[in-house]
């Protein structure tokens, strides 16, 4: 009796957060379920039962197939330089070097800039002509490197990808460097005092026990790196010759400029279901015995 | 002596609470909670029924006074909307108690208007739900449109006793109808036709005179280009502003409506005479080196203000650029305005132009519809058009209206009748078109850009990519 009247107690509290993950969660994605397997044009709300129609168009799309790849890709360049940066940093914010606040600064300013607005100053950057990579290039005697870099398929999803990381890094580090700290100083001393360097204390003490927290981190870059659109879009929009477009820039322009809705919403579900499937098999695959000290 | 049963009261633990018991709470909370919440949503979605259909034209004492809005394609600051204002003011005297307000959602059909047409919860007045292109005719099959026809059956202020159809320029009128029915359901707010904007002093300076033949203009390149000046402003990256050179070399050298045909998929595109000659041409203007450098990687409003700041001698853009950038023109820029030159031995059209028609649509399920109509009555009168020409140097649909200065040819071409091609060939002036098809045409294009296909690889790709849209043999 006591238990039932303390979920009375809890059941209304929890009501509200439930309501709105309902609202806008939960509807949309039963929605979009449904919605997949019609043929929704967008233009009135008559939607009707279209069966695997949708799925099996993507099966034979090559534009959707090129949009993964560009997509995993992003994900894959983007992860290789950005969690190896963001561990330096945070295992360099962790020492007690002088200016180390500073240099926290200047790490996670990047964050207080929106994403457009960082988007359009680093299409300024890249410009060929008028930016200041080029600029700088020229100015310190390498001419012969300044090129298009957004306007070559070659370079733009890497440059794209720098741009990304370059946002986010500082709320990667922010996560680390928190982990890092939570690393009893008594372990690395003992370390320290059998003769090891600090890269050796970092690689063999550290790194292993905050391995937990990395893992997280490399699925919620999995997750949102193959959810990318904004910075693609600012800058590109998918372009030139589509090497940049994303899955997520795929089902934008098949919906709200093809007006294929339904057909968009089988993109978006199929990719769901990826996201899922890989983010679970990262899990796995990267779980280790967890080193309790 | 009685023993006392103590009340151990235990502190309330979280798996207590998620007891089988708990657990079955809040799984049937949570699922009341979505049932409820499908059942409100589904009870006030708007049904594809209730479409409002206005058909009779409504006098202005019979009209209720109220408030309506306008999407607008610039920001409040900008040249234009300035003068969108100054038309809401005439509104606001025309029909008293009555106000019109703008709307600027960040570009032509933006998804926040299209999200409104689907909640049933319109505008009045939109752009691009209507065109005169096949895939720009879905909202009028739905019948989401206000019938214009009885409006547009009336004089029109400052045309003379011509009717407000009547008064739009004959290449024009056939955008505004629905073949369908014959119902009007658009009006033009604007004529843009692409021609090249050259820097007159650069021009004098090397002695060049204003190309009319294509190979006057090859020669305008090589002198400039000589003197070290880059010949050509343009965007790379921006799609249509590579595909132009194309469309308009394929509208001089190869019979329009074949290419037309082809790019219906009634025809291989590689067939068409002519095609592979005007794909050589511009291979040639990129073999020369005749565009700007780094133009791979410029964005379209950096080539424009590299275009104004002398940069480069010419630039082929579309009739707005002034009106656009007009806050941004250096003083002292002196720029004249010529055609795309003819070409000699060529089996096209040497007076077609190539543009857009930038149209306007009232949205049938909108609060007011019959007042949208007469705000874009006001919009069309002689007065409002020639601010826009005059102040703004925009170009007008309408025949009477002011011609900004340059323009004089295009127009008469258009007054007599001449072809307006749509820019891309009616791909990107389409309100619905696939990647698949903007690609299959762009995409080539873009590719012989970037130097990643020679002219013949060029018109191949663009032959293969609409034969598996169209699902030719």
């Amino acid at each position: 009796m006591l238990a039932r009247q303390r979920r009375r107690l809890v059941l209304p509290f929890l009501a509200p957060a439930a309501t709105i993950y309902g609202i806008f969660l939960l509807w949309p994605t039963l929605q979009a379920f449904v919605t997949a397997f019609t043929d929704w044009k967008g233009v009135t709300l008559d939607k009707s039962f279209n069966g695997l129609g949708n799925f099996e168009h993507l099966a034979r799309d090559p534009l959707f197939f090129k949009t993964l790849g560009t997509t995993v890709a992003l994900v894959l360049v983007g992860g290789v330089i950005l969690f190896p940066l963001a561990l330096t940093l945070a295992f360099a914010t962790s020492e007690r070097i002088r200016g180390r606040h500073l240099f926290r600064f200047v790490v996670l300013a990047p964050l207080a800039v929106s994403v457009v607005a960082a988007a359009v100053l680093w299409k300024f950057v890249y410009d060929p002509n008028l930016g200041l990579l080029n600029g700088v290039l020229r100015a310190v005697g390498l001419r012969d490197l300044s090129m298009p870099w957004l306007g070559q398929p070659e370079t733009a999803l890497i440059a794209i990808a720098i741009v990304i990381v370059w946002q986010n890094v500082g709320i990667f580090v922010v996560f680390l460097s928190a982990a890092i700290a939570n690393v009893p100083s008594d372990l690395k001393e003992a370390a320290q005092i059998d003769g090891g360097s600090a890269l050796q204390v970092f690689r063999h003490v550290t790194f292993p026990l905050i391995w937990e927290v990395t893992r997280i981190l490399m699925i919620l870059w999995i997750v949102s790196g193959l959810q990318e659109f904004v910075f693609v879009w600012a800058m590109t929009k998918g372009g030139p010759l589509n090497s940049t477009e994303t899955v997520g820039i795929f089902v934008y322009m098949t919906a709200f400029q093809g007006k294929a809705w339904a057909y968009a919403t089988a993109a978006g579900v199929v990719m769901f279901l990826l996201m899922v499937a890989i983010s679970l098999f990262f899990y796995r695959v990267t779980r280790r015995d967890v080193v309790q000290y | 002596m009685k023993n006392h049963m103590l009340a151990v009261h235990r502190p309330a633990r979280r798996r207590a609470s998620l007891a089988p018991g708990g657990r079955r709470s809040i799984a049937g909370l949570a699922a009341l909670l979505l049932l409820g919440t499908v059942a409100g949503v589904s009870a006030t979605a708007p049904r594809s029924g209730d479409v409002l259909t206005h058909t009779d034209p409504v006098s202005q004492q019979q009209m209720a006074p109220g408030q309506i809005e306008i999407v607008s394609l610039y920001p409040d600051d900008a040249p234009d909307s300035r003068n969108l204002a100054l038309t809401n003011a005439e509104f606001s005297a025309k029909f008293p108690g009555s106000t019109a307000i703008l709307n600027f959602p960040g570009g032509q059909l933006a998804d926040s208007i299209t999200n409104r047409w689907l909640a049933g919860d319109p505008p009045e007045v939109n752009y691009g739900f209507f065109h005169g292109t096949p895939q720009a005719w879905d909202y009028a099959a739905a019948g989401q449109l206000y019938d214009l026809t009885a409006a547009m059956s009336e004089p029109l202020d400052g045309y003379g006793d011509a009717t407000w159809m009547d008064s739009i320029l004959p290449g024009i009128r056939g955008f505004t109808t629905y073949p369908a029915d014959g119902k009007a359901y658009a009006v033009p707010r604007e004529l843009q036709t692409y021609q090249f904007f050259y820097n007159k002093k650069l021009f004098s300076a090397n002695g060049i005179s204003v190309p009319t033949t294509w190979d006057e203009f090859l020669a305008a390149c090589a002198t400039l280009k000589a003197a070290g000046i880059e010949p050509l402003a343009v965007s790379g990256p921006t799609q249509p502003y590579t595909d132009i050179y194309y469309s308009y070399l394929l509208a001089r050298m190869a019979d329009p409506v074949a290419v037309q045909a082809a790019l219906d998929g009634k025809a291989r595109f590689k067939d068409v005479p002519g095609a592979l000659d005007a794909a050589t041409e511009l291979e040639r203007l990129l073999k020369e080196g005749y565009f700007q450098s780094g133009f791979e990687g410029t964005d379209f409003t950096a080539a424009q203000m590299s275009f104004l700041q002398g940069k480069q001698a010419m630039m082929l853009m579309g009739s707005w650029l002034f009106g656009e950038m007009k806050d941004s023109i250096p003083v002292g820029f002196d720029s004249g305005i010529f055609s795309f030159p003819v070409v000699d031995g060529g089996h096209g059209d040497p007076n077609a132009v190539i543009g857009g028609v930038v149209m306007q649509q009232v949205a049938a399920q909108s609060k007011r519809p019959e007042l949208g109509a007469e705000w874009l009555r006001l919009q069309a009168a002689k007065a409002s058009q020639d601010r826009r020409t005059v102040d703004l140097g925009y170009l007008s649909a309408y025949d009477g209206a002011a011609v900004p200065a340059g323009f004089d040819s295009t127009v008469a071409d258009l007054q007599a009748g001449g072809r307006l091609i749509l820019e891309d060939w009616g791909g990107y002036a389409a309100v619905s078109i696939t990647q698949a098809q903007r690609d299959a045409y762009g995409l080539p294009i873009s590719a012989l850009f970037l130097g990643q296909s020679s002219a013949a690889e060029m018109v191949d790709a663009i032959d293969t990519g609409l034969a598996r849209f169209w699902d030719l043999p």
